[in-house]
């Protein structure tokens, strides 16, 4: 099954979205901010990076930057976590290289379908 | 798939009262026109997170709050605004106000009050008015589905850019999402694609014309589009209007199903069959228990141990009161899931296994058809076993999200509230269906974050343990005299082994006190407001670390202590002026590593405690004699005797009614200690010594005839031989000690503890002295043994409280030592002063009481017979 | 709620009910010639006895405190605190390891018998009010007698025994 990267700095956030992508069979691997995310993607390869934007140490832009420029990186989708009223943000994230986003807040149905949509 | 959020909310509001706690301290560091954008975007993301959370677990009223509060912080953040006081005094109100609205949360009550609404409508007025708008509820729908009924033949030509691929994004799976709205054409278009030698395959050279006929709106195929819009050209054409508006592209419902059809039940249960089944054996219900328990033990010996701290009785009451929870709550899936979670986390505390699940379900399956003989039907079996099942997928899932680190789970662990009649398991089975419902923890917390680093670090020292075991283990198998360095080595092995996974064991349950400390500066910034003082807060030592539950305690005993020296201790801006002192008044909290304890001293510079109104009010009270005179450690000593207060009057900050003496109390009980100096005119200073942890201390081992005791090597000041030149006795009775230049009590502990020691003779034994308390005094004992450290386990477990004795340990050799409370011990010699004997005989007097009652029953016995 | 208040009284009555025709099986022991009962589900365990360590300021009768596994646990000699004569203890003396319920929780207490003797089964029925005499122990630590082949067995209140006098926890105390 595929494995899937959640980073969020809120641990409730991470938890929803780890349960959620647990339950349905995914693997996840956990980070609470860009640079412990980073590290884990190093560690070892995931096929889904879903990051929030807004996080400390690293940021969400800064961490896809990073993930687009390490080679086994180039294409794996990354999706960002962003609220409604980022807007710019989306685009931000979309600029930096990101996929694609889910709009927070979402049921753990809307991501799992969007996580779908993505890997097939 | 369904998803208990429920399960999240504990960390939900942990994390959002720990981000709170962050944005007040933020705010109140902030220099307003000169805020550092790293502490505003510190505030803005505690802010963003838990708008973000609550919108996510459907908190709206808190999403909606904090929107705006966000609203407002975004604009400071861009630089849109600047910082100025009065956003500052409204965000530390909306701090004020979130506290409130998620212990309304926590504790079920209403979240939008009018305090609320008014703080709202503020924060939305400092935004200019301008619309704020509110946060969707619940869940945004982007699919939103077609209504106005223009479905039909679409035509769609999608070029991406030679980009697209660059952000992950595949047309492959944009092509497979689009099939799948209906029925799809697609027509590729290969012009651009160079030759092969010229190919990147970084870069996307295709494009598609795609005839799709669906009953989706535009705007659904669009949203297939949405994160390419950029990385492509695309046109969406009608190519043919269909008029069937009523279309079915199943929309997402994202609403949840609260009550599932009786018909096409929510999970797949079976309710109709299990509810008939339940009916059937409801009557038959204390039988089923009964018999439950009998075949579970019968069959599976080994979960009898999970019971071994509670009474059958009372478990069948409980094994009624849980299928009957389940069976009323079963229609109702939510609120049964956050039920059977709780359960599931009482459970792991018991000490169930993921194994034991199935065994119950086994056997309770089995006793039911049992029961229920003819009437059990395969379907009902089926029924029962699914529900069973998922019931036990749910209770386990409870035991992933704790962590069972925390001493606290091991009280937990016990049945509480045991009603002691076995005829009535209703009233058990009453509280135990009131304690089933999910309750969100209140107050302190039971868990604690642990971070991956002192995981780690407790896996390898738990390897380097296994290695050094194995070590010894293939040592031990053929053994003679030429291994015994090798023996040596390996035990000495195991004991740093043992140290290190100790020390790190404990170091799981340290944080720094900044926990601590963090409340303080908005108290104190609040508080000379209110009392019109100048007031600057130092805080050093922050990361000092310090036990949690020590923390917990100390928690309030602090609040006193730094209300106290804020209101009682600095002086009013003009008094200061006069006195020759700044304006402006110091509070200084500090905390450091002292031996093995932590030291928290509260200092002030303000007018010091004042000796003579002390000393006067002591006299009233008669607790000092008229012509008494002490020292001055003395007098201030005395601000810790119950019921003493010398503020001339009761002031809103400080008179609430705890004293000093509860300060003291509550330090004495984390077996700790205050001491408190003070010079008038200059200020004042308390002293807090406590241990660092609460279940392990560094004991000195000492021996009264046959008898090991354990005096904390943190109260012991030296030991010494007496000499009789130094004994004095004074009226023949109390005998004391001249150290130096001082004269301390001397307590025979084979006197206070009624043990018969080696000698009597001063001289023989030794001196112990110890301090406890500001007190010293020097215990005699027979003989001092090593010193190590023991763990302390409570006597109040099982017993009570012994006065001058904290606790109990487990020796070596497994017999059990008694720990001294050396402050109890103290006071008891201070009490002996011209009473020496006076503890023992009191003992002898409860003796006497308890030989006369007996003697009454046996006597009436005697009579009858 | 109405309905399940209304369920619980009926669980109850049956419950009551079903108590009534109940076996319940005691462990009895044996001191100064005469058996004594304990309510087995409430013996946690039975140990040879060996020394405890001594708490002082407390009645004689409290022996002491023993680790078992771990936690520890106040041992009684039953025949002090029945004031009965003490003799030495022997090779049959033993600790009964019971759990006794009081308002503060479950706790775990040891008693020195002079012996343990049999597990009877005996119907609820079957257990007569003590009446007020012929025994050592006072009638208030006393839930009944029963006679099992021809001989009398004192049934033990343990929970009232062992959490009166000394022996009550401090937050019985301070009530």
């Amino acid at each position: 099954m595929a494995k899937i990267l959640a980073v969020d700095d809120s641990a409730s956030m991470r938890q929803m979205v780890a349960f959620t992508l647990k339950g349905a069979g995914y693997d996840v691997v956990e980070a609470t901010d860009g640079a412990e995310a980073l590290e884990a993607a190093k560690n070892g390869q995931v096929d889904l990076v879903l990051t929030d934007i807004n996080m400390p140490n690293m940021d969400g832009i800064a961490l896809i930057k990073e993930l687009r420029a390490l080679p086994n990186y180039k294409f794996t989708p990354i999706l960002t976590l962003t609220t409604e009223s980022g807007s710019d943000k989306k685009i931000e994230g979309k600029s930096a290289g990101a996929t694609g986003w889910i709009v927070k807040p979402f049921s753990p149905d809307q991501l799992l379908a969007t996580i779908k949509k993505v890997l097939g | 798939m369904t998803v208990d959020m429920s399960q999240f909310y504990q960390t939900f509001l942990e994390e959002s009262f720990e981000g709170l706690d962050t944005m007040e301290s933020c705010l109140l560091n902030l220099d307003v026109g000169d805020a550092d954008i790293e502490a505003v975007n510190t505030i803005f993301r505690a802010a963003h997170s838990i708008k973000g959370g609550a919108a996510t677990f459907g908190f709206d009223e808190v999403a909606e709050f904090t929107h705006v509060v966000e609203t407002l912080l975004d604009q400071i953040r861009s630089g849109e605004r600047p910082v100025e006081q009065n956003l500052v005094d409204y965000f530390l109100q909306s701090v004020d106000c979130l506290r409130t609205m998620l212990h309304a949360v926590q504790s079920e009550a209403p979240v939008m009050t009018d305090d609320v609404r008014a703080l709202m409508q503020a924060l939305e007025a400092a935004l200019g008015g301008e619309h704020v708008a509110t946060v969707e509820s619940s869940t945004s729908d982007a699919q939103t589905t077609n209504s106005d009924g223009s479905g039909g033949q679409w035509s769609i030509q999608f070029s991406p850019h030679a980009t697209l691929m660059k952000t992950g994004n595949d047309p492959v799976r944009i092509l497979r999402e689009l099939s799948s709205l209906g029925d799809m054409t697609a027509m590729l278009d290969v012009t651009s694609l160079p030759v092969l030698s010229e190919i990147d395959p970084e870069v996307c050279y295709l494009k598609w014309t795609i005839d799709l006929n669906t009953d989706a709106a535009e705007a659904d195929i669009a949203e297939v589009f949405e994160w390419v819009s950029d990385d492509c050209d695309l046109q969406i054409n009608s190519s043919m209007v269909q008029q069937s508006s009523e279309q079915s592209t199943a929309p997402v419902s994202h609403e949840k199903k609260i009550t599932p059809d009786a018909e096409a039940p929510e999970n797949g249960l079976d309710i109709v069959s299990l509810e008939t089944s339940f009916k059937l054996l409801q009557p038959q219900a204390n039988e089923l228990a009964k018999r439950f328990y009998e075949t579970l033990f019968l069959r599976y010996p080994q979960v009898k141990e999970l019971f071994k701290n509670t009474s059958i009785e009372q478990q069948q009451g409980k094994l009624i009161a849980a299928l009957q929870t389940v069976m009323q709550q079963i229609r109702e899936p939510e609120k049964l899931a956050d039920t059977v979670f709780a359960l599931g986390q009482r459970h792991q505390n018991y000490g169930a296994e993921k194994d034991h699940y199935a065994l119950v379900g086994e056997t309770l399956i089995y006793v039911m058809a049992d029961m229920a003989g003819e009437h059990w039907t395969s379907k009902i079996e089926q029924a029962w076993r699914q529900a069973l099942s998922m019931i036990a997928e749910i209770m386990l899932s409870a035991y992933s999200t704790k962590t069972p680190v925390a001493s606290d789970k091991v009280t937990d662990a016990k049945p509480s509230g045991a009603a002691p009649a076995p005829a009535k398991p209703s009233v058990t089975s009453d509280k135990n269906t009131a304690s089933t419902a999910p309750k969100m923890a209140s107050g302190e917390s039971g868990s604690i974050r642990v971070s991956t680093d002192k995981i780690d670090g407790l896996i390898n020292m738990v390897g380097e343990l296994v290695i050094t075991q194995s070590m010894l283990g293939q040592l031990g198998e053929d053994m003679d005299m030429s291994k015994i360095e090798k023996l040596r080595d390996g035990l000495a092995q195991l004991e740093r082994n043992t140290r290190e996974l100790q020390e790190s064991v404990m170091q799981i349950r340290m944080l720094p006190i900044s926990f601590a400390f963090q409340r303080f500066p908005r108290m104190v910034r609040d508080l000379q407001t209110k009392l019109g003082k100048q007031i600057e807060l130092k805080l050093s030592g922050e990361q000092t670390e310090l036990d949690k539950t020590v923390m917990e305690k100390i928690g309030d005993p602090l609040v006193h202590l730094v209300r106290n020296s804020v209101d009682h201790g600095i002086e009013l801006p003009a008094e200061r002026v006069k006195a020759g002192k700044p304006e402006k008044g110091v509070v200084h909290l500090d905390a450091y590593h002292q031996g093995g304890n932590i030291v928290i001293e509260i200092n002030d510079d303000g007018a010091g405690l004042n000796k003579e109104r002390i000393l006067e009010k002591a006299r009233s009270q008669g607790v000092v004699g008229a012509d008494e005179e002490l020292t001055d450690e003395r007098i201030y000593d005395l601000i810790f005797q119950p019921g003493f207060s010398t503020a001339a009057e009761v002031s809103d900050v400080s008179g609430r009614g705890v004293g000093m003496d509860v300060v003291k109390r509550n330090i004495r009980e984390l077996g700790g200690s205050i001491e408190v100096s003070s010079q008038p005119g200059v200020g004042s200073s308390f002293k807090i010594r406590l241990p660092l942890t609460l279940a392990i201390l560094d004991g000195q081992l000492v021996r009264v005839g046959n008898e090991t005791y354990i005096i904390p090597l943190v109260s012991i000041i030296e030991s010494l031989q007496v000499k009789n030149e130094n004994v004095n006795a004074i009226a023949g009775q109390a005998e004391l000690y001249k150290l130096r230049e001082e004269y301390i009590p001397i307590m025979r502990l084979y006197e206070v503890f009624d043990v018969d020691p080696d000698s009597e003779d001063l001289t023989k034994g030794l001196l112990v002295v110890v301090e406890g308390d500001g007190q010293r005094a020097g215990v005699f004992v027979d003989d001092l043994l090593g010193q190590q450290q023991v763990v302390i386990k409570s006597l109040e477990t099982n017993f009570k409280r012994i006065e001058g004795i904290s606790g109990a340990t487990i020796l070596g050799d497994g017999t059990v030592a008694l720990i001294l409370d050396v402050g109890g011990i103290v006071k008891v010699s201070q009490n002996t002063k011209g009473r020496p004997k006076r503890s023992k005989s009191a003992v002898d007097k409860s003796k006497k009481d308890l030989d006369e009652k007996l003697l009454e029953i046996s006597d009436g016995a005697n009579k009858a017979a | 709620m109405n309905e399940v208040a209304q369920q619980q009284i009926d669980n109850e009555h049956e419950l009551n009910a079903a108590s009534d025709a109940d076996v319940d099986q005691y462990l009895t022991f044996i001191l100064a010639d005469e058996e004594y009962g304990v309510d087995i589900l409430r013996v946690q365990e039975i140990r040879g006895w060996d020394t405890a360590t001594p708490i002082p300021n407390t009645p004689d009768y409290i022996r002491g405190v023993i680790n078992l596994r771990g936690t520890i646990v106040p041992i009684i000699d039953l025949r002090q605190r029945f004031s009965l004569d003490v003799v030495e203890y022997g090779a049959t003396t033993v600790v009964v390891v019971l759990r006794v319920v009081s308002e503060s929780g479950d706790r775990i207490m040891g008693i020195v018998v002079d012996a343990v003797s049999d597990v009877y089964n005996v119907a609820s029925a079957d257990v007569k009010a003590p009446p007020d005499f012929g025994s050592a122990v006072s009638i208030d630590f006393v839930k009944g007698l029963v006679t099992v082949n021809d001989k009398m067995v004192i049934i033990l209140e343990i929970d009232r025994m062992m959490n009166s006098d000394e022996l009550a926890t401090l937050a019985a105390m301070s009530r």
